[in-house]
């Protein structure tokens, strides 16, 4: 049993891999391909589970880790293995047992399709990937899988790879991680090597556990960084350790898609739905959220980082839900909502609330993962994303349409469902937020978005499922999905009722707590489910609700006179507010004018003068030289002793 | 047998294409399963003895292994030496498996097979031998054995403005070579050791002794040598003769071009101008690590305005050489140890995506990115083989080519921080041009005017491919070996620069 507990996250690791090279054998068999996936993420989850009594026994203190040497040269060694802990048993249970679920409901969801094999190839090599980020020990490590989810995560958004839309979305995902990752590179670089000095000869070259030892050591903040200009310029460990949490915070926003790298998160719901779910709702774009909290003693020192990862945290969760109530594709509207809560939790991070971020985290991935399937049955049945093309669909497909709406009020944050607990305690942390981050940002638009979530969401739920149905021809062959569908989403709802008040008692969250919390970090208040918290968020859902419920539902007002009432704004939500424009305008003119210039270069000058040109002048020199060509022997003979002469008069 | 070999593998792997370019002489050109065989299996039997090279030499120990010297002309201090350290291993290493991968995919060259194949063996035969070779008469003679037969391959089988593209190659090698003969015979009579001698070992004898050469006469003689090996690196702004001739070669010409001709530019610097010349490497390597920009970032944006496939990989072979030469600039054990890490894989990932190129552009006879399109369908295993490729090439974890160059990276950091972060900048670059010609190629909607290609089918055909990307894997996910064997070979250079470098105050 000792030797499977060592053993055991090794085989969480590789199993999943092993699952994707053996598809490529098995490929032309779907049954079996589709049995050896999903037998390796459940494997996987099995021994994640059995590590969660001694986790909740040891809380922050239980860890295990195992090592071995990837690359050594000189001085350095990259270690790869894993070092599991608290906060990555939690993550672990909630990618391998989410991310479970998602696998067996796609097999219902692509059955038929022609590269039903190659899905499963692809999840399970995302599920590989994603362990990896879960299970790293060290920065290199997990900029590897952070990469290697970059890949899956193309693979599976370009999974239709016939369509244009499909392969274009999968290239902009893929890029705008690498810009993240770009800084996130620079960021692991400044930090590995401020630190290196003062860790013990032959530890791995970014060491989590090795670096926090520094980063925690008075002496070390007070150590001169970087200095230019003979000491005229300093900056000490202590500024210096904002900037480099800046730019590795660049990984985090291209991951967990915020503002302004979120761009290819809309777009990824080309990828079929189950993709949707797992990857672009609850588990990759979690890994920002995470890699915050394992890497949040880089932080907590430095309350400018956690003042930017707070702001943008907050700004991207109102911006996304701004987007989102004006959006009519079912999965862009979830996309955005998904935007708009990894605000929240990256927000929550920002403002050291690692353990309640943690807790969103793994409600959201309940609830957004049914809602996501949800909406995939929909698309399933009536063949279109477009909500104004449904409606009624509750009577043809009841089933759905009530888990849909729990994962809907579980996500507005109801009472006693499991975002209530969660959201709730986010919101608790922006009215009494630290020091530094006192300023409206923090203070107001949380609670404002809180509204909008309610309100774009029971606007897809009025459109989608109640009403009259306005596209006859879809209702009428609307059905509901194979069971191998919609027990997946039984599961996911009972999560999504009940997960929140599960963690969010007060004994268990004390645990949770535990386990998530790093070192270091401030208590927080639990979340009591008093009447005024209580009364707060309904009101908030109330608001948001209502309006819906108004516009949408009763008709009692018209939205298209409010939209003409608001001016420009509805145009700003409509355009994204012209981000992607501002990027399209950066790539096609700026880029490509840089990459026609540097062609130019070589073209006219490197080719044509210098190359050219060389060989022109050869030729005019060579028909003067010619001349000098006798044919003698004995010339020849002469000119060469000469050179050698020369050659060796310049060197005495 | 294995004392034998011990005392004279590097002359048999030397020999073997030596051996079949001779015996082709006497094949009759209409036997082509003869040529075949004789041509790949040379290129077999030097497989083998680099994988027996590769497990034999003894990491631990170090130093130069596997020594023959046969004098030759003792007056002038020219003898027959070869022997081989951890860089050379891994160098001896590539060429094997890319003479291999190219021997197997020039298999259905239909003109002119044996007069290929002849070719393309005394090529490679030059490239073994500037490896392999402690002397740097033989190293020059290997050096201009290994350029001629690409001037001939390209101006026979090859295609897109062939003429302009070989003479052009040619005229800057040859000019390259004649510059770094110069620079050659001027170390030759500089008085590094007391009698003028080509024997690279006691050239570094004398170094490592303290003799060595004066600063002038290194500072003189370094960029002399830089600038004529630097040519076939290609350093940027010599570059220009990389791309055209790639575009022009055959497949199997641009495996051998791209992947180690070269190579021999990179491995020439370290391993005579680095290793003679320590002070003047000092000195003058600042410059290279920021030209070595150019090449990253210029040959980036280069590649990512062209059409035609082939030179988009060209020039993107020439951005990375930039990451190459930043490496070897930064005199670090880790970085110096991930440039020549980075050749190997480099060498395997472009001779892989040049023979993928070359297996459909016999068929569909253009290259052009706007005529090509959705090919996926037709040709999934070449699709998928090429997504890969591209992959490794734009540097993902798993591929021999991320490790290499985090090596680079994370080895120049503290040295030469901005031109660092250019080149991790240039990463995003090389993804920006390699997932459009992924999808401009073999993504999107089938096209009707490819539905006549064929895939790579049965072993024989898929077999170079396989292989080059199993070796890029292999090395990707488990690159502890064939590092430790970089490393043993870069360490010894690396102290006597650190030294030089400390001696100068710098």
């Amino acid at each position: 049993m000792g030797e499977l507990t060592t053993a055991g996250p090794w085989l969480i690791l590789f199993l999943p891999l092993l699952a994707a090279v053996l598809i490529l054998f098995t490929r032309k068999r779907n049954g079996l391909s589709a049995g050896i996936s999903i037998a390796a993420v459940w494997t996987a989850f099995a021994l994640a589970a059995q590590h969660l009594p001694a986790a909740l026994e040891g809380g922050g203190s239980w860890s295990i880790s195992s090592s071995i040497t990837w690359i050594s040269a000189g001085e350095w060694n990259f270690h790869y293995g894993y070092m599991l802990d608290g906060l990555g048993l939690i993550m672990l249970l909630v990618v391998t047992g989410v991310g479970g679920l998602i696998h067996i409901y796609s097999l219902g969801y692509m059955k038929g399709d022609p590269g039903f094999a190659r899905f499963f190839g692809c999840l399970s090599l995302f599920m590989y990937s994603m362990l990896g980020i879960v299970l790293a020990d060290n920065f290199f490590q997990i900029f590897i899988h952070w990469e290697l989810v970059g890949v899956s995560s193309y693979l599976l958004i370009g999974f239709y790879f016939r369509k244009d839309s499909a392969v274009e979305a999968s290239n902009k995902a893929f890029l705008t991680n690498r810009v993240g990752d770009f800084g996130f590179m620079i960021g692991i670089l400044m930090l590995v090597f401020a630190t290196k000095d003062y860790m013990a000869p032959g530890t791995g070259a970014g060491d989590f556990r090795a670096m926090a030892d520094v980063v925690s050591q008075p002496e070390w903040m007070a150590q001169i960084a970087f200095s230019v200009g003979g000491g005229a310029w300093t900056l000490t460990n202590e500024a210096f350790l904002w900037i480099a949490g800046a730019l590795t915070f660049m990984g985090v926003m291209g991951k967990s898609a915020q503002f302004p790298l979120h761009v290819w998160l809309p777009d990824a719901m080309e990828g079929p739905t189950p993709v949707s779910a797992l990857i672009h709702a609850a588990t990759m774009v979690a890994a920002g959220v995470y890699l915050l909290g394992r890497i949040f003693f880089i932080y907590l020192p430095s309350e400018t980082a956690l003042l930017i990862v707070s702001c943008i945290g907050a700004f991207t969760a109102f911006f996304a839900a701004t987007i989102a109530t004006t959006q009519f594709d079912i999965k862009r509207i979830l996309a955005f909502s998904t935007l708009s809560q990894l605000g929240y939790m990256v927000m929550a991070m920002g403002l050291g609330g690692v353990d309640v971020a943690m807790f969103h985290l793994t409600t959201h991935a309940f609830f957004k993962a049914l809602l996501f399937l949800g909406a995939g049955a929909v698309i399933h049945a009536v063949h279109t994303n477009d909500i104004r093309e449904m409606g009624g669909l509750i009577r043809k497909m009841p089933l759905t349409g009530w888990m849909f709406l729990l994962g809907t009020l579980a996500l507005c944050g109801v009472p006693p469902l499991s975002g209530f607990w969660s959201k709730d305690g986010i919101l608790h942390l922006t009215q009494h937020p630290p020091e530094y981050a006192h300023n409206w940002l923090i203070m107001w638009l949380p609670t404002i978005t809180a509204v909008l979530t309610s309100y774009y969401m029971f606007r897809l739920v009025f459109l989608t499922f109640f009403g009259k149905p306005r596209d006859s021809h879809a209702y009428d062959h609307a059905h509901e999905p194979p069971v191998s569908m919609w027990a997946p989403m039984a599961v996911l709802c009972v999560l999504a009722i009940i997960g929140g008040q599960l963690v969010g008692s007060p004994e268990t969250l004390e645990s949770f707590r535990a386990v998530t919390r790093p070192a270091g970090t401030a208590e927080y208040q639990p979340i009591h489910a008093d009447s005024s918290t209580v009364l707060h968020a309904l009101m908030l859902f109330g608001l948001g609700a209502g309006a819906a419920f108004v516009a949408f539902s009763r008709g009692w007002v018209n939205p298209a006179a409010v939209r003409k009432m608001l001016g420009p704004i509805p145009r700003l939500f409509d355009n994204r507010w012209y981000v992607d424009d501002i990027y399209n305008w950066i790539v096609a003119k700026v880029q490509q004018n840089v990459a026609r210039a540097c062609n130019a270069f070589d073209q006219f000058v490197i080719i044509g003068l210098i190359v050219n040109g060389s060989a022109w002048t050869t030729r005019a020199l060579g028909s003067v030289v010619a001349r000098y060509q006798t044919g003698s022997v004995r010339a020849y003979a002469l000119l060469f002793l000469a050179g050698v002469a020369a050659l060796l008069a310049l060197n005495l | 047998m294995n004392a034998f070999l011990q005392q004279h593998v590097l002359t048999l792997i030397l020999l073997s294409p030596m051996v079949a370019t001779l015996l082709l002489f006497f094949v009759n050109a209409k036997n082509k399963s003869a040529i075949r065989f004789i041509g790949v299996g040379s290129s077999a039997v030097c497989a083998a003895l680099a994988v027996w090279l590769f497990f034999a030499y003894d990491q631990a120990a170090g130093s130069f292994q596997f020594m023959q010297k046969i004098p030759w002309v003792p007056s002038l201090g020219v003898s027959y030496q070869v022997g081989v350290d951890g860089i050379s291993v891994a160098m001896v290493l590539l060429t094997a498996v890319v003479f291999l991968a190219g021997g197997l995919v020039s298999w259905t060259i239909e003109s002119r097979p044996k007069d290929f194949y002849i070719l393309l063996c005394a090529l490679v035969a030059g490239v073994f031998g500037v490896f392999v070779s402690l002397d740097l008469f033989f190293f020059y003679f290997f050096y201009e054995l290994a350029v001629v037969p690409m001037y001939l391959l390209i101006g026979y089988w090859g295609s897109t403005n062939r003429e302009y593209a070989t003479m052009k190659l040619t005229l800057y090698l040859t000019a390259g070579a004649v510059v770094a003969l110069i620079g050659l015979l001027m170390l030759y009579f500089s008085g590094i050791t007391e009698q003028p001698t080509f024997d690279l070992l006691e050239m570094r004898a004398a170094v490592e002794a303290g003799g060595g050469l004066s600063l002038a006469q290194q500072n003189v003689l370094f960029p002399i040598l830089l600038v004529g090996f630097a040519t076939i690196a290609p350093m940027w702004p010599l570059h220009s003769w990389s791309p055209g001739g790639h575009a022009a070669a055959p497949a199997a010409a641009s495996m051998m071009h791209a992947g180690v001709l070269m190579k021999l530019g990179s491995y020439a610097i370290i391993r005579i101008g680095m290793s003679v010349l320590p002070e003047g490497a000092v000195t003058w390597l600042p410059w290279v690590a920021l030209l070595c920009c150019f090449n990253i970032i210029y040959g980036g944006y280069v590649a990512m305005s062209q059409r035609d496939m082939k030179f988009v990989i060209g020039y993107s072979s020439s951005s990375h050489m930039g990451y190459v030469l930043l490496g070897i600039a930064s005199i670090s054990v880790l970085g110096t140890s991930g440039a020549v890490f980075l050749m190997f894989a480099h060498g395997v990932m472009t001779a892989l995506a040049f023979a993928l190129i070359g297996f459909f552009y016999d068929q569909t006879h253009t290259r052009m990115l706007d005529d090509l399109g959705g090919m996926m369908h037709q040709i999934p295993f070449i699709g998928v083989l090429f997504m890969m490729t591209a992959m490794a090439s734009l540097g993902l974890p798993g591929f021999a080519n991320f490790a290499s160059e985090l090596m680079v990276i994370v080895g120049s950091w503290d040295i030469y921080p901005i031109a660092t972060i250019l080149a991790i900048f240039g990463l995003v670059i090389g993804a920006t041009y390699l997932l459009r010609t992924v999808k401009s190629a073999f993504l999107g909607p089938p096209n009707p005017r490819w539905d006549h290609l064929r895939d790579a089918t049965g072993l024989r055909e898929r077999a170079p491919f396989l292989l080059l990307m199993g070796v890029l894997l292999l090395f990707g996910f488990y690159p502890v070996p064939l590092v430790n064997l970089i490393t043993s070979g870069v360490e010894p250079i690396v102290e006597v620069l650190q030294a030089a470098k400390a001696g100068l105050g710098g």
